[in-house]
């Protein structure tokens, strides 16, 4: 089934330690540690929850303004699907 | 597998601990003569407004640190991970058995069913998968699996896929290489391993032949190595530079870039086996070979230390074994790390995490030793400044896990003599 929303590629390896993610990509050999913010969105993309979904869990969570976040979260998404940590969801290009 | 270079700058740290960043990698007794990802960028600090993102190489292949960001994060990550004793990095020899019979392999298999002395039976498919989920439990990341041959267990693929697609592992794989063939490839490649390293023991068949003790190996090797890189698997060279190739040293360092090996490593220290026999250690090199070999400009040349006072060199640190990586044999016995096989418990008995955390007597006696200084023999040494001392080949060597590695007090000897020939033609 194709995913709905931002989807964790299946090969990329990641554990969280007290709040932050460490996330490796195994084709570029690469390390990204995650603040808590952006462990958070790695966790809930799981590619069953739309985007806007996760940017309506993250401003409730974390209780920031909506405006901010959701023009952070689609920088990152965007980065994390520039470096092959997400898949490609339904419909984006 | 085993040993051969096993540790150079990996998890077990006997190259300095993963948590010291900005160290040069070196292994005990090799040297990095290439490291990097080949990805453009790999340094970067890419910064987002959810807070910083920082990329870095993966500490296996060599780190490499250049933005300031980048080190802190690091930083302070791996004290996180210290001060909790995560083992972020973990080793499983799934078996001893092998395909190949190297000359100066570690592995001591105890398996009657294959000849061993004893009757140890390898974990089962589902006693790993459960001590995977254990590892997952307490926070381990980067998973090396090995041998033996990991090749040879009809498992590996159910093993290795349910670590990496349900733990998210990130995993490295060591092997001989001469069981991989186009249907294994192609499996490697959708699995998706961080590296793939594989030892190359000479230049040519002869050799390498020799040394494995089956013929054909080599070729096998070069073959194996193609098809990986052919599908854009990341492959790790490495060599145990001993009496028989050290004549060849540098061809197969040649060679190793000629196959496309992303980083190649070679040591110079040939251990004892696990059971203690030291008839291995025949193949060690001479003191002058050992000289020779450090002082060559190829392919890299000596990277020069500014000497310091000896009560600073002193207070150097030593290895984290028993923090930040653990070694897990394929009998299910807990070690701190691939070199220190001291039991400290068997997951068919107890859990990991209870094993782990458990105080001992072990535990006591490694925390004590923080530095070079905490240690009787190092503490009047004058070769400390260049010695990376391990404490699991010390207790191998003399039943002592605190006494002097005399292997590594000669390559310090020997490093020594190159690092002042150096500095005096750099002025």
């Amino acid at each position: 089934m194709p995913a709905t929303g931002p989807c964790r590629r299946p090969e990329v390896a990641w554990r969280v330690i007290d709040g932050e993610a460490i996330v490796v990509n195994p084709r570029s050999g690469l390390v990204y540690p995650f603040n808590p913010v952006a462990t958070r969105c790695w966790e809930l993309a799981d590619g069953t929850r739309p985007e806007e979904t996760i940017i309506d869990t993250i401003v409730e969570e974390f209780d920031a303004p909506a405006e901010q976040v959701r023009q952070d979260m689609r920088g990152f998404f965007q980065m994390l699907h520039e470096k092959g940590l997400i898949q490609p969801t339904e419909g984006s290009s | 597998m085993g040993a051969c270079g096993s540790c150079s700058g990996g998890g077990c740290g006997s190259g300095g601990t993963p948590i010291q960043i900005g160290k040069p990698q070196e292994s005990a007794g090799g040297r990095v003569i290439w490291a990097g990802t080949g990805e453009p960028g790999a340094e970067q600090h890419i910064g987002v407004g959810l807070g910083e993102r920082l990329e870095q190489s993966v500490p296996n292949a060599g780190i490499r640190v250049e933005s300031p960001e980048a080190k802190e994060a690091l930083r302070r990550l791996f004290m996180k991970v210290e001060e909790k004793k995560i083992p972020l990095w973990t080793h499983i020899d799934l078996t001893y058995k092998c395909n190949t019979d190297c000359i100066h392999c570690y592995c001591q298999h105890l398996d009657s069913s294959f000849g061993g002395a004893y009757d140890k039976k390898d974990l089962t498919t589902q006693e790993v998968i459960h001590l995977l989920d254990q590892l997952a439990d307490v926070g381990a990341l980067n998973l090396t699996l090995s041998g033996g041959e990991l090749f040879v267990r009809k498992d590996f693929f159910e093993i290795a896929f349910y670590a990496s697609r349900e733990k998210h592992f990130a995993l490295t794989l060591y092997s001989n290489g001469t069981l991989i063939n186009e249907r294994m490839a192609d499996r490697l490649a959708e699995l998706a391993p961080v590296a793939i390293e594989i030892s190359l023991l000479g230049a040519t068949a002869e050799v390498h032949d020799a040394i494995v003790q089956r013929p054909g190996s080599f070729d096998r090797v070069v073959r194996a190595v193609g098809l990986l890189r052919s599908r854009g698997i990341s492959v790790v060279l490495k060599t145990s530079i001993m009496q028989p190739n050290f004549h060849q040293a540098d061809e197969m360092a040649r060679l190793a870039q000629t196959l496309g090996s992303r980083t190649y490593r070679s040591t110079i220290e040939i251990t004892p086996r696990n059971d203690g026999n030291t008839g291995v250690m025949q193949y060690q090199l001479t003191d002058a070979q050992m000289l020779d070999y450090l002082a060559r400009d190829f392919p890299s040349p000596w990277p020069y230390t500014e000497p310091v006072p000896l009560e600073e060199a002193r207070q150097k640190t030593t290895c984290g074994t028993g923090t930040v990586a653990c070694y897990i044999s394929p009998y299910g016995d807990v070690y701190p790390c691939i070199q220190l096989l001291i039991s400290m418990g068997n997951i068919r008995e107890r859990a990991f995490k209870e094993i782990w955390e458990a105080p001992s007597e072990l535990r006591r006696k490694l925390e004590q030793i923080q530095s070079y200084g905490d240690l009787p023999d190092c503490k009047t040494c004058e070769y400390v400044q260049l010695c990376n001392r391990c404490h699991g080949l010390a207790y191998l060597e003399t039943g002592d896990l605190t006494a002097c590695y005399k292997l590594a007090l000669r390559m310090a000897k020997a490093k020594t003599q190159v690092n002042a020939a150096v500095g005096t033609q750099q002025g």
